[in-house]
Formats: C-alpha cells, structure tokens, sequence
C-alpha cells in the first residue's frame, strides 16, 4: 500500500459513508478515434529461463481482449560487453530468447540495447542491470485485530537497500507460484522508501513496503475480505527486482492510471505512461525496456 | 521595478491628498452606529439618506456611518432591508452623534410595501459583481438534509459553482477552490468545508452578513485571484439573553448570546456537532464499529464598547472533522481562527479598525496505534497578520479609504514519521516561511451621474528561510525538471520577493432612477497556492508559497453590467459580463506522474499555465410580493493552456460549466406556512478519457493516443429540491419560537453524475487472461433525501 492508496483509502472510507444511498452505475461512453501504436512489452531479468519480448499494436480501451501480437519483427538485445541476443519469434508476436544450460542474460553493471526492426522501421531503448540487494528474511504472524481485513496470518519480508541515493525496486509477490497480479498490488520502492526524496538511502524497507508483499482481498469474490493473505502451508514467495528509474516512474504511473477510477470524487485527470522505446526519428512509442537483477526468498508458512 | 512601483503609489497618494483639499469646507459631520433596537448588532450597508440633499451613504462593516454636510436643517431617512425605516429631522449647526436604533418590520412584509432607498441598491450601489444573500433569505432556501447552508446558497448566485456534490470549496468565474479569499471576522480560512464539501465551516446562528466579491474586488482586499468571500458574524445580543437552535437529522446546533454589560458589552458562543456516526453505527462492523465520524465547530464572540470613540471585537473559530477506522486509523482536518479588533474614531470622519488575526489550518493522519508499528503524519499552514484600516469620510460624495496589511505564513507542507521495530523513519519536509504585506488606497467619488472607486494595491511578497532554495534544470515540457542545485538560507533571509501593483477601478453611470450601468477592472496577484490536481480538493490538499520556481498567480478582470428595476423595485434584472485572464496557474507535470505530497522536489513536478475566463451572467429577482425568488443563468468558458499539456493548445478547465441555471422561489402561503424550491440545471464537466489501451507484463495500461487534456464531458447536473417551513403559534406571552422544518433534496430521484471514469474490474484477473473494461457514473447522492429539522429562538 503506498502513501497514495493510503490516503485514499481514508477518503473511501467517510464517502462510503455518505453514500450509503450514493451510487455507481455502469455506462457506456464516446470516446476519441484511436490512432494505433506499436507496444513493446520487454523486461527481461537476470533470472534462469527464457526470456521474452511481446510486440503488439494498442488497442481500443473497451476491447476487453488480449493483444494481438505483431508478427514479422527483427528483435535482438545488445550488451555492452558485446553480447548478442537473439529473440525468436514464437506464436502471437512473442519474441524469445532461449538460454543453453544455465546461461543468463548478463551481469549488474551491464547496460543493453534493444533493436527492433518492424514493417520498414527501427526502434530502440537502451537499459542497465542496477544491484539488487538480497531478501534477507521472510516473516510472518497471526494477526486478530485488523481494522480493514480479515484476521489470519499476514506476512513481512526484509530488505536493505545499499547505500547511494537512486535504487528502484519492484517487489513482486507470488503465492503458491502464482503472481499477486492486481494493479493495486504493484509495490515499488525509492531506495528505502516509497519516492525519490524521501531521505531513506541505504536503510532497511520502510514498513508499508515490508508488508506490502500481503495480497489485496477481492471486493465481490470469494477471494475477499473475510479470508486473510495467506494460509497455513501457503508458499510465500518475493522477488526484489533492481529496475530502472524509468520503469520505476512508469509502473508508479502504471498503478496510478489503472486505479484512478477507484478513487470517485478525488480522482486525477488521466495522463499517459511514458516508456522509454522510440523510433529511430525520435517519436515515442508504447511499452518499456528494462533489464532487472533479481534476489528472491520463499517460505512456506507454518 | 520596485522603486518604479513605489513611485506611482506616491504620485497615487499625492492625487488623492489633492482631491481631499478640493472637497474641504466649512461642514458639519453627521456620524455614529446603526444598531437593531432588538439585539444591539449593528447593521452593516443600512442606508443613510438625507431628503433635502438626495444624496447620502451607508454603514460600513462595523455599522458606522459619516457624513459631512453644511450647515443646514435635515430630514434623513435609516433604512435597512427587514427594518422599519426610521426618519429624523435634524438641525445641523454643530458636529453631531447620533447612533440609530431600528426595529424589525413587525408587520408581515407581504402586506407592506416599503418604498426605502435601499432596495434599490442593485442600480444604486457602486459595486458589481457583488453576490450578497441575507441570512434570512439563506435560511429559506431547500437545502440538503434541512440544513442551512451558506456556500451552498452562494452557488445558486450568477458565477458561483462547484465541482459536484460533496465537493470542497466553491468556483468563482472558473476560477480554483484556492483563489476564494475566505474570510470570517477577518481571518482567512483555508478550509471552508466540513464533511468533504457537504456542509460550510459557518454556522448560520452566528453569521450576520455573507459578502462574496466575484471581480471589482476594492482594492482593501487582496490576496486571492478571484474572489473575496467577506463572513461577518454577529457580535451577541447586548439587550438580553437569548437561545437559539435546532436540531436536524444530521447535527445540532445551539447558540447563546447575551449582554455582559447591557448596551456596552455582549458575547455569542455558537455550536454545532454532527451525529453521523450515530446514525451510522448500524452499518458498521468487522472492527469498523468503533469507528468515529463527526465535525463540530465552535464560534465565539465578544466585544466591548469602551467609549465613543473605541470598540473592541476578539473573535474566534474552531473546528474539527474526525474520522477514526477501529482503535488503529484516524484523519481528522480542522481550521482555528482568532481575530483581534479594535475600532477607533480618530475624529467624527476618521474610521479606523486595526484588525490582529491568527488563523491555522492542520490536518493529521495517523495508522497503527502501537509502540512499534505506527505511521504519524501531518501537515499545518499558520499565519499571523497585523492589518489597520482607515476610513476617511470628506462628503458625502468623497470617500478615502488607506490602509495595509502585513502576514507572516508559516507552511509545515508534511511531518510523517513511520515507526516499526527497526526504529523511526522520517519522511517529513522542511518548514517553508514568507511574509507577504499591501498597502492601498481607494478612493469613491461621486460627481453627477457617475460615482467611481478607483484605488490600487501594491503587494509584496518575500519568502524566506529558514530552508533549502531548489534550483531545477530544464525538461522536456510537462516532465518533471530534475535538482540541479541546493542553497541552504537562514531564519527571515530572503529567498525570493515578488512586488505587484494592483489597480483597481469599479464606475458607475446612473441612467436614471431605475436604470444604471456599471464597469470594473481588477488585478489580483496570489502569493500562496494550494497544491491539488484531484476533481474535488481533499482535505489533505497542501499549500504552498511562491518560491523562486513557484511565481505569483497573476489576474485581470475586465467586467461591465447593466442593471435595473422594475415596478417600484419589485423586480431586479441585472446582466454582466466578464472576461478574466490569468497567469502562472498551477498545473501539474505529465510524465512521470506527479507527486504532489511528501515530495522534498515538488517545485520541480509543478507547471505554470496561463488561463482565461469569460462569461455572461444573467440574473431576475423578484423581492416583493408573496412569491418571491431569482432566476440565475451564466454562460461561461475557462480555458487553460499549458506547455507539455494537450499539445500546448488551449483546453477547458474542469471548472468550466458552459450553462449554470437556477431557479429559487419562496412562498407565503400563510402566516405560518412558507414553502420554498429550486431547480438548478449544469452542463457536464470536462473529463478525459482514454481511447486505447495496452498490455505490459499482464497489465492493462489505458492510453489516449490523441494526447488530449479534458476531451469529453460527463452528463449534465439536474435537480430539484422542495421545503415547507411552518412557523408555531405566536404566543406573546411566551418568548419560545419554535419553527418546523420538512425538505425533500433531489425530488424526483435523479441520479446526477459527479464523475465518470474508466475501470477495470476490481477483481483479480486471472494471469493471461484479458483484463475486463468498462465505464461507471459515480453519484454521490443517488437518490431523494427527506429531511425534517426543528429550529427554535428562545
């Protein structure tokens, strides 16, 4: 949870309130022509496995599919030591990078390029592997008094962020293999804290990010508020990946963008995600390109 | 360009001294207080008018009136609206005092017709674009839950919007929340809403006069970029005690006032509290339900009338919202003011008041009440100000008014600490300090015809440190600028200073009788913003000074009306039209997106834009008869432009509402029984949505590939709202009035639009699968709100 849902969630609440006879009702809406544009979905990791690019075109806000992908493309990755990486088409518009053995994509301190060639024209984006320090513990306990959620076991990881002001970080959590996928999930971190500024270089994550790893309940599922994030025998496992201040920035507007619409009244106007992939004639296009080095702990609960 | 400024104001100053000597002669001085023969308050904009000269003046915000006329035998007419006119004959060969002691109109007013000067102020009086509802007429109005509301009257005036139901503050001539000077007693109020937007900080049993400036702001005021909100409230009965209040469905209200020294001196303590979490305890539960949720205010007042020649006023506010989740969560919000005044007669035509305030505005948010698991955090603006006034009555055609103010600000923009087992983490951000001072003159002649105010303002504007001074390098437009450079400065040494003269013109030119025309110029400078890119403001809004990065909000005005009456002042028609151009607004950064709160770099995520606003304000009152009411209509643009944002063109605010309609009746329909209704009509908001979207490791990011800012508008505002109020039996020997109150808010159901957005489903998609996308309409009140609420006087 960050500062910002934090704040909203206070809000929430006393609008609830208020409107207990308040209301939300679905509509459809016009909105502008869409002008199409080429999407690039590459982060890449340092982590043991195939790599993938996703190349696609955007698509109609309320088409409520998945993306078609975009097929025909050259793409390769270039590292700065020099290395080469191909990726192959597969199926869909997913390009992949396939190690031998346990080869990785490289080393922290490398910077990369991505080279696309696609219907005639180039684009490219240039990224670094930054350090990323290790999860040093998982912890977890029972909790009997949440104000919010359900009572159950909640869990904590620990970290600390090396010094020197400018590590980002995404925590992703995944429980029982699965990745805590929702928009207000996303957990991101500015050294220690939760943005640039905030005077916690080089100390250990601040709580609200500690414990951020804790699933968001459902409202209306049966995954909802009544039923604690995790369960005796629940595998709870967090990855800490070192990104770009760009990716950091981007997935901030991420989040930001996708659960603008939960916040009623106090909403902002909607902007656009900068991402980093441009045209060789320097006009911007959809996406990011981010190489992370990742630490990562499981644990199961007992 | 300070020392080119203070040359003009002394060549200002030099004209004025020249008109004074123009006007003096060998004349007598008429002057003293109008007070209420009931309840001692004096009576502020009665009217003073002398039959033989068909000229004469008003009681200004303290109920004092002078004027200089020769020697001579007079007939004058006090007047004031709801009052018996009170006339006395005079023979003037001396300077005299006479203070004025007028009674209610017993009589019912739908029988009499009252033929006094001051209805006709809508063409007579100098001042346009002047929105003034009478508390009484305020108290009539259907309101939300049966509570009588202030800032939410206002809204039913020409040029006066909100962004929606619930919202926080109030829109003048598509101007933000932030550039409304609030003022109670004088003290600026930073925060004038309780419960989010639904109800105003002012309690209505406290309030004697409601002034709102929309443009030809006289230059005595300043400060704020588009309007002056002047909430003046009542000093306390000084002849009796007496008890009002009432109870409603949402809160109660109880005020006291009574005289200390009869006639000399007199308080007024007034209270409210809200019981919402009363009523909504049943809802609540899973630990919600020792949840708190109320507001409460307190208003006090006291004065003392030394002598003749001085009068002393301390007033005071405090309020509070509360919110609390369970034993671990609490938000709570709160304004704390306390004014200081003292009025002195240096002579029968010199009028001073020195006004001291201190006003606070704090909020604190706290989570985890445990030793070692907790998240404090709180943000303040404080300031104290110094501010004499002098008024000085020459004739009765020639006014001067001087004065200047000084405001030491102190910002605490954040102190958040976070504690856990591992020990303290402080996010907070330093103090911020400024000091901004004005001096101004304006001067109101009358020559024929015409009668003019013209003055200016010069306004200056000094922050300080103790602080840390940000320099930022450039940026593509709209993205954030990054630190380039940090100077460290100690207590009270200047930063940055801005200077600004502000002139000020308001004329009128009387067509005749019933008939006037009027024009007015205005420039305003805003030295302190607050810091808010939400559809509605929230509470937790921070105000910032100007800095060396943050300029001073710059406006003109330009505005002229027509205005007349029709039948003997029963009817009142008046139209305006304004045009408003306004430099350094506030925006926000695009790319990444911003960080508006516990940001150290905030200066370097803020954008400055240029507006305008132009409108057409159309209003039809009708003031006598057993139907009474208005008509209000405006037609209005305000337009934003912005480097980095909708391609650099110009794109409508989201204050900009192209129709506001209103329409408010009252009825007599007995002794006993009024009944009231309004309708109000409002074109759709500005919002922007997105066209398109993409996916990024699983996630759904909504796009819009034409990069533009407010592109479409949500549906338009319309509702109706009905009340009866029944009075109980007059009984003479008993001082109890009781009086009933049923009201019926958003009669015929509809379910008005605040915002429409786009979402995702709240749920958790499944990973691979499509993200599911729709569209939703929030309403804050969807549906119709009956109410009964019981007032009484004692």
């Amino acid at each position: 949870m960050t500062i910002k849902s934090i704040i909203k969630y206070s809000f929430l609440f006393p609008i609830f309130i208020l409107t207990i006879s308040g209301c939300e009702d679905a509509i459809d809406i016009d909105v502008e022509p869409l002008t199409e544009q080429l999407v690039v979905d590459a982060w890449l990791t340092n982590q043991v496995g195939p790599q993938t690019i996703k190349l696609s075109m955007s698509q109609p806000y309320f088409d409520n599919t998945l993306a078609e992908g975009l097929s025909g493309a050259v793409v390769t990755v270039t590292s700065s030591s020099g290395t080469v990486f191909e990726f192959e088409e597969t199926e869909n518009g997913n390009y992949v990078w396939t190690p031998i053995a346990n080869e990785t994509i490289g080393e922290v301190g490398t910077d990369y390029g991505l080279q696309i060639r696609v219907d005639g024209q180039n684009y490219g984006s240039i990224s670094t592997m930054n350090r990323v320090p290790s999860v040093d513990s998982i912890t977890y306990e029972v909790r009997g008094d949440e104000t919010f959620g359900a009572n159950g076991v909640y869990a904590e990881f620990f970290a600390r962020d090396p010094l020197g002001v400018g590590d980002t970080y995404w925590v992703k959590t995944f429980k029982n293999g699965v990745f805590l996928n929702k928009p207000d999930e996303i957990s991101l971190a500015f050294d220690a804290g939760f943005s640039e500024g905030g005077q916690v270089d080089g100390q250990i994550f601040i709580t609200p990010i500690r414990q951020s790893i804790n699933r968001i309940a459902d409202m209306d599922t049966e995954d909802s508020r009544d039923v604690a994030p995790w369960d005796v025998g629940d595998e709870i496992r967090v990855e800490l990946h070192a990104i770009n201040n760009d990716a950091f920035y981007f997935l901030t507007s991420t989040q930001q963008q996708i659960t603008n619409g939960n916040n009623g009244i106090f909403s902002e106007p909607i902007i656009n995600t900068r991402g980093n992939i441009f045209r060789e004639d320097g006009e911007q296009v959809l996406g990011m390109f981010n190489v992370s080095a990742v630490s990562a702990m499981a644990v199961v609960v007992d | 360009m300070t020392s080119n400024l203070l040359k003009k104001c002394c060549w200002l100053l030099l004209l004025c001294g020249c008109t004074i000597s123009t006007f003096a002669q060998e004349k007598f001085t008429l002057s003293g207080y109008l007070k209420d023969s009931d309840t001692g308050e004096t009576l502020i904009g009665a009217s003073v008018f002398i039959q033989e000269l068909g000229t004469g003046t008003t009681s200004n915000e303290y109920g004092f009136y002078s004027i200089s006329i020769p020697e001579g035998t007079y007939t004058i007419d006090f007047t004031y609206i709801g009052f018996s006119t009170k006339t006395e004959t005079i023979s003037l060969t001396e300077n005299i005092k006479l203070d004025i002691e007028m009674g209610e109109n017993t009589e019912d007013l739908m029988e009499v017709v009252v033929t006094s000067k001051v209805e006709d102020r809508n063409v007579s009086d100098l001042q346009m674009s002047v929105n003034k509802l009478d508390v009484s007429t305020i108290k009539k109005i259907p309101s939300l839950l049966g509570e009588v509301e202030i800032i939410r009257s206002l809204q039913l005036l020409p040029g006066v919007s909100t962004v929606g139901e619930g919202a926080t503050g109030f829109n003048v001539r598509g101007g933000s929340i932030d550039q409304n000077l609030v003022l109670l007693d004088e003290a600026p109020v930073y925060n004038s809403s309780h419960l989010l937007g639904f109800f105003s900080v002012f309690n209505p049993d406290a309030v004697k006069d409601v002034q709102l400036y929309k443009g030809g702001i006289p230059s005595r005021f300043g400060g704020r970029l588009s309007s002056i909100l002047d909430v003046r409230m009542k000093e306390g009965n000084n002849k009796k005690l007496s008890l009002s209040g009432g109870i409603g469905t949402i809160f109660s209200r109880l005020s006291l006032e009574a005289p200390i020294i009869k006639d000399k001196a007199s308080f007024i303590v007034a209270a409210r509290r809200s019981y919402i979490d009363v009523l909504a305890k049943p809802f609540l539960t899973d630990g919600l339900d020792n949840s708190i949720l109320n507001f409460y205010d307190i208003t006090v007042k006291t004065n003392y009338n030394i002598n003749d020649k001085n009068r002393v006023f301390l007033s005071g506010y405090l309020g509070r919202d509360n919110f609390g989740f369970g034993d671990n969560a609490g938000f709570n919000w709160g304004n704390k003011t306390a004014t200081v005044r003292w009025n002195h007669l240096f002579s029968d035509k010199l009028f001073s008041n020195l006004t001291l305030f201190y006003s606070n505005y704090d909020y604190q948010i706290n989570f985890g009440g445990s030793s070692d698991n907790s998240f404090n955090w709180d943000a303040k603006i404080i300031n104290y100000s110094a501010k004499p006034e002098f008024t000085y009555y020459i004739s009765p055609t020639n006014v001067l008014r001087f004065g200047g103010q000084g405001i030491v600000y102190e910002f605490e923009p954040g102190n958040a600490t976070g504690v856990s087992e591992n020990g303290t983490t402080d996010l907070s951000l330093a103090k911020q300090y400024a000091i901004e001072s004005a001096v101004y003159v304006e001067n109101k002649l009358t020559f024929g015809k015409f009668e003019t105010n013209y003055g200016f303002r010069l306004s200056y504007f000094n922050y300080t440190g103790a602080g840390n001074a940000y320099e930022y390098g450039d940026a593509p437009a709209g993205t954030r600028r990054p630190v380039t450079n940090i100077t460290s400065f100690n207590q009270w040494e200047s930063i940055k200073t801005y200077a600004n003269l502000e002139p000020r013109l308001a004329l009128k030119y009387q067509i005749n009788k019933d008939k006037s025309l009027k024009a007015s110029y205005m420039r305003t400078a805003q030295y302190i913003h607050l810091v808010s890119n939400t559809t509605a403001s929230t509470p937790v809004d921070v105000w910032t000074p100007s800095t060396n990065n943050i300029k001073p909000q710059l406006a003109d005005q330009y505005a002229i009306g027509y205005f007349q009456n029709l039948k003997d002042n029963a009817y009142e028609i008046s139209a305006e039209t304004y045009y408003k151009k306004m430099d350094n607004l506030l925006d926000y950064i695009i790319a990444p997106s911003p960080e508006l709160l516990l940001n150290e770099f905030l200066e370097g995520d803020i954008l400055a834009g240029d507006g305008r606003a132009y409108g057409l304000e159309l209003m039809l009152k009708k003031n006598k008869g057993k139907f009474t009411g208005w008509l209000s209509y405006t037609l209005a643009r305000t337009e934003l432009k912005v480097e980095g944002i909708n391609k650099d063109e110009w794109y409508p605010s989201r204050f900009d509402q192209t129709h506001n309609l209103s329409l408010t009746g009252f009825y007599q329909a007995s002794k006993r029984l009024s009944l009231s209704a309004n309708f109000a009509y409002i074109s759709g908001a500005p919002v922007t949505f997105a066209n398109g979207g993409y996916y990024q490791q699983g996630y759904y990011i909504p796009h819009n590939s034409e990069e533009t800012r407010n592109n479409s508008r949500i549906p338009a505002y319309h509702r109706a709202d009905v009340s009866a109020t029944l009075e109980g039996k007059k009984n003479e020997e008993h001082r109890w009035k009781g009086r009933w109150v049923f009201s019926v808010y958003n009669l015929y159901n509809r379910r008005n639009a605040f915002s429409v957005y786009q979402r995702q489903d709240n749920n958790r998609t499944a990973i691979g699968a499509p993200v599911s996308t729709s569209a939703y309409q929030l309403s804050v009140i969807g549906s119709i709100v009956p109410a009964i609420a019981y007032n009484f006087e004692f």
